[in-house]
């Protein structure tokens, strides 16, 4: 693997800062990358073009001393993002040829803090599911093999082209969007970084909404210092989201090898359930001594609400999705399937541009809204995700952050069928409820499993509190020294 | 309470009514867009991404939008909610973008409001008010266009509209017309709407049923696309008699949407056949509660102008109008300032009252009569109130009499002339010299002994006839007052 | 709770959309297992707890200030009919709709 790809962006930028090499050579050794990882499916459009003249803008932009904070910086973006004259599909049919004339606020701050576009990531369709598997454009691979047999693996999802795409070197860093987990679970299942924000730190402008009391962007990266410099570059208010926080926003990368010596970590019991993946529970154990070691005083917490997150988050979540996803209706962009009246026309286009999942969970929500069912369901849950979030205020009274798995199991076979609805829903299970109460939480990679496949921790946070998040996850980071691949499967 | 039944063959029937108002918010950009709402313009170019409902996009809330729902709401006595939410309702229809209309149903801005109709027997009465809520108009579907397709501009959608909800408090056609004639005058003193029904900025759907007197009420019908207040009126009548002719005829009237006709003054029951609608409101995660404090709400009624009924009640106390006179001078928006300037201009009355009645009569009969035919509005009058006054002056002076003023006058309408220039030139001046005067009285007894003889006898009424002649001989010129005096003398 | 064919056929209606016809029946017992799961939360004491809309709730910074009235968008027809499947004379069409 070419070494310019396995470099961290402060080594990178130090390297053409000596003219060592140019934003072109390290833009052309990514979309190479993109290239040779082409089977993995992590893009569904590829820009290398207008990426390589970006990487010109970019080189002399560093030759005239006037480099930007991401000069060079070669990005991936999810494809709910989007990006004025790129095609945006959300991994969708029905948006399968549509080009905004707009840019997504946060894509706008990163491009115009210097970083490149090198294309659009796959996900699942709308962001509904957790494994990239939705998608209209066929599943992601996850970059990571089993030691034990040869089959594909999911990559997690939704955000799983996003998270496959860094781990498998083919960018720096990449946007993603969480819903319900669709950040943190990928980033566990393929060994890299990546953040929810706070609901509210980063605009949702312009990106295609899925859940909109839910939905939150944020980066990938392989290390926690190049995630906390993309998060500072894109966090901020912005005047056309109304949901944007008025915050000024820290520079993260401070919260960096700063002590968490007499600190306070939570350890919430509802989290260990019986039955719990035992290497997953080793690992967890293991980044609780860790921490211990740096100084922190670890306290077992109780978040009783846990169990009832998820059905909260399938009723609250459908819901909102089921009104957003009404604009897709054939008459504006998009798919038409044509009809006799507009009425089939809507019919007939969405019953074409939808996928399943994507229609059971419009009718979820459409039946949680619907007359007689408001109050018991949608209402009803309003008032639990008023627990759960009570559940985190309550505890973040007694300590500092919070220490959680990402996810209960590593990744599993494309193919392998989940049927049971719930049971698929399941793997959302530690994720859903940060989206419920709008916390932050950062997923980072600290060991394999037997069979060889990554496994992320979870460090959640108070609101805006995502100093701490990144103070913890850097001293993760340094206990684990896990391994990116090194190109090994590649 | 009076009640106004209606009388058939089989005896009593009572008429309810309630009213639903759109009122577009003027302002100058959209609800939830900075897209103007100026839509009388080529097709979707007044839309912006956010009115398109393209993927990604998000509503931010116009504060000025929020403002005048505040201030209508005070205007009409309403409660203002500290807490506002706006909600989605969700339904497909080919002009609204994002598939569903934001509004504002669990928790509108305004509650509980009322206004003062005037009843045809001179009485007042109070209609409740429900609430007052914004939402999002949606765009317009052009059908006549192609034969087989209807056209869409979204210029409208996402204009911003304050639907105002009546109690089913009316009783008549006369007291519906009569509502929204009071609201229409609200709206456009507080500058909050245009409330042009011909141009859409004001529309009324109307809720109606009928019943027995003394049982529940019926089943009503709700009446839409009525763009004019004498088209509520025939709507109501209308409807009426079809829902009391079905019930005579035991048959029943359905529940249902009907569209009104102006050219046959019908209505009809809409041709698509609706599903039971689920419209599933759920709080708009995309935007934020209205949250108001009571400072502001504090500082918008401070603002408020003074309204119609204000301004009738100080006119009649301030001007020693009749009721009647001052509501036809509040009865729109520019009048009362006409009216206002012309009584600052007034000068060298003794008697402030005559004179501000004088005034009054003026505008409504002569002014009123002259702009009506050349299709004027007041603020557009060729007779600046400052010239009107200075012509109420001249008869004050007695240099003019109400009959030379009207010559005066309708030279006035025509150029726009000062009146004393009018005066000069035409010689118009009222003749008040004793002498000149009595030379033609003098020449009037001489020209009429038959009529001397006959009032001298006894009949008084023959000294109009007097008046009239010497007015006559001094070609109008005469002042009358002193004809009066020098004829009495005289005879 | 047992979710009936007859309600799939509502919310379709209602969503404007249809499942698969094979799948409607499949679909109702899939989702009424949904439902039983999901019908968990009737434990939960939800008294006096009131209904969360939006996270923001929570924070304590400033609340979003709300736009000034000025006309700073649109005149774009081109952007908003770029992706237009139909259109024609600067309108979007569809199908006859009868009112």
């Amino acid at each position: 693997m070419n070494e310019l790809i396995q470099l961290s962006y402060s080594a990178l930028r130090q390297k053409v800062l000596n003219k060592e090499v140019t934003v072109q050579e390290i833009v052309k050794a990514y979309t190479d990358q993109m290239q040779k990882t082409e089977k993995l499916n992590a893009f569904v459009t590829i820009c290398p073009d207008q990426a390589l003249k970006q990487a010109q803008e970019a080189d002399q932009r560093f030759q005239k001393g006037e480099a930007r904070p991401l000069d060079g910086f070669p990005l991936a973006v999810k494809d709910n993002f989007c990006v004025q004259g790129m095609r945006t599909t959300a991994g969708s049919k029905i948006l399968e040829n549509f080009v905004p004339t707009y840019t997504s606020t946060v894509v706008q701050k990163l491009v115009g803090a210097g970083s490149i576009v090198v294309g659009k990531t796959n996900m699942d369709e709308f962001a509904m599911g957790s494994s990239t598997t939705t998608s209209f454009f066929g599943p992601t691979v996850n970059p990571w093999k089993s030691k034990d047999h040869a089959s594909d693996l999911i990559p997690g999802g939704s955000s799983g082209g996003s998270s496959a795409s860094v781990a498998a070197h083919s960018s720096l860093g990449a946007l993603g969007s969480d819903t319900g987990g669709s950040i943190r679970q990928p980033a566990a299942l393929c060994g890299v970084v990546g953040i929810k924000p706070t609901y509210g730190l980063c605009s949702r402008y312009g990106i295609i909404a899925f859940a909109s009391s839910l939905d939150q962007a944020g980066p990938f990266a392989r290390t926690v210092e190049d995630t906390a410099l993309l998060l500072r570059e894109m966090a901020g208010h912005d005047s056309k989201d109304s949901t944007s926080l008025q915050y000024q926003v820290p520079d993260y990368l401070k919260a960096l090898g700063k002590s968490i010596r007499g600190m306070k970590v939570g350890i919430p019991k509802e989290y260990r359930p019986d039955g719990l993946n035992a290497e997953i529970a080793h690992w967890w154990d293991q980044t609780i001594l860790w921490l211990k070691d740096a100084g922190a005083e670890v306290v077992e917490i109780s978040l009783p609400y846990t169990k009832y997150g998820l059905p909260t988050y399938y009723i609250i979540a459908p819901a909102e999705a089921s009104s957003n996803l009404a604009r897709y209706d054939g008459v504006r962009y998009g798919l038409r399937v044509p009809g006799g009246t507009l009425d089939d026309l809507y019919s007939y286009t969405r019953t074409a541009g939808f996928g399943d999942e994507v229609k059971r969970r419009i009718l979820i929500g459409t039946y949680v809204l619907s007359a007689g069912k408001y109050e018991d369901y949608y209402l009803r849950a309003q008032r639990v995700r008023q627990c759960v979030t009570n559940d985190f205020n309550a505890a973040y009274q007694k300590v500092d952050v919070i220490l959680t798995p990402t996810t209960a199991n590593t990744a599993f076979k494309i193919g392998e069928n989940i049927t049971d609805p719930i049971a698929m829903y399941l793997q959302d299970v530690f994720t859903v409820t940060t989206n419920l109460a709008g916390i932050p939480g950062i997923s980072v990679p600290v060991g394999l499993s037997k069979e060889g496949l990554p496994i992320g921790m979870q460090v959640l946070g108070p609101m805006l509190q995502e100093e701490k998040l990144f103070q913890f996850a850097h001293i993760i980071e340094q206990a684990a020294r896990f391994k990116n691949l090194g190109g090994h499967s590649l | 309470m009076t009640h106004s039944f209606i009388k058939t063959a089989t005896g009593l029937w009572e008429v309810v009514i309630g009213l639903e108002v759109h009122a577009q918010v003027k302002s100058l950009s959209k609800l939830f867009s900075g897209a103007a709402t100026s839509f009388a313009a080529d097709p979707n170019t007044k839309v912006s991404l956010v009115d398109a409902a393209l993927p990604g996009m998000l509503p931010v809330v116009n504060k000025f939008c929020i403002e005048q729902a505040v201030k209508t709401g005070l205007a009409l006595r309403g409660d203002i909610a500290l807490h506002s939410v706006f909600d989605r309702k969700n339904y497909f229809y080919a002009d609204l973008p994002q598939g569903y209309q934001i509004s504002q149903f669990y928790h509108p801005i305004v509650r509980n409001g009322f206004l003062e109709i005037d009843l045809e027997n001179g009485e007042t009465k109070t209609i409740h008010i429900e609430r007052i809520h914004l939402e999002q108009d949606a765009g317009k579907s052009i059908h006549d266009l192609h034969p087989d397709k209807s056209f869409i501009d979204l210029n409208r959608s996402g204009t911003a509209l304050m639907e105002i909800v009546t109690k089913p408090d009316m009783r008549s056609a006369h007291e519906a017309m009569d509502f929204i004639k009071k609201l229409r005058l609200i709206l456009r003193y507080l500058g909050s709407c245009d409330a042009n029904m011909d141009e859409g900025s004001l529309r009324v759907d109307v809720n109606i049923s009928v019943h027995r007197p003394g049982t529940p009420f019926g089943t009503r019908a709700e009446i839409k696309n009525v763009n004019s207040i004498r088209f509520i009126g025939q709507a109501i009548d209308h409807e009426i008699n079809r829902q009391i002719a079905l019930l005579e005829s035991d048959q029943s009237v359905d529940q249902e949407t009907r569209l009104f006709d102006a050219s046959s003054g019908t209505t009809r029951s809409m041709r698509s056949k609706e599903d039971a609608q689920d419209y599933r409101y759920f709080p708009d995660p995309d935007l934020r509660p209205i949250v108001l404090t009571e400072d502001y709400i504090q500082k918008v009624q401070e603002s408020l102008p003074e309204l119609p009924n204000e301004k009738r009640t100080r006119f009649m106390e301030d001007y020693g109008l009749s009721r009647y006179d001052a509501t036809v001078l509040v009865s729109d928006l520019e009048t009362p300032l006409y009216y206002e300037k012309v009584l600052k201009n007034l000068k060298g009355w003794k008697d402030q009252i005559e004179a501000a009645k004088l005034a009054s009569n003026w505008i409504s009969g002569e002014l009123f009569a002259a702009l009506n035919e050349k299709n004027l509005s007041i603020d557009k009058s060729p007779i600046a109130p400052e010239k009107l006054a200075q012509l109420l002056n001249l008869i004050g002076e007695g240099k003019l009499s109400g009959r030379l003023a009207k010559d005066v006058f309708e030279i006035m309408i025509e150029t726009g002339q000062e009146p004393e220039k009018i005066v000069d030139e035409k010689g118009l001046v009222q003749i008040s010299d004793t002498g000149a005067l009595e030379a033609i009285v003098d020449q009037v007894i001489k020209d009429n002994p038959k009529m001397v003889e006959e009032y001298k006898s006894g009949k008084d009424k023959l000294f109009g006839f007097f008046v009239g002649q010497t007015m006559k001989l001094s070609g109008g010129k005469a002042n009358p007052q002193m004809i009066n005096e020098i004829l009495k003398r005289k005879l | 709770m047992e979710i009936k064919k007859q309600d799939i056929l509502r919310i379709e209606r209602l969503a404007r959309l249809k499942l698969p016809e094979q799948e409607e029946q499949g679909f109702s017992q899939r989702l009424s297992k949904v439902f039983d799961w999901i019908d968990q939360l009737r434990e939960v004491s939800i008294e006096g707890v009131d209904p969360m809309v939006s996270p923001l709730d929570t924070v304590n910074v400033p609340k979003t200030t709300w736009r000034n009235d000025e006309v700073s968008d649109g005149e774009c027809q081109d952007q908003i009919l770029s992706n237009a499947p139909e259109a024609q004379h600067g309108y979007f069409s569809v199908p006859k709709v009868v009112e």
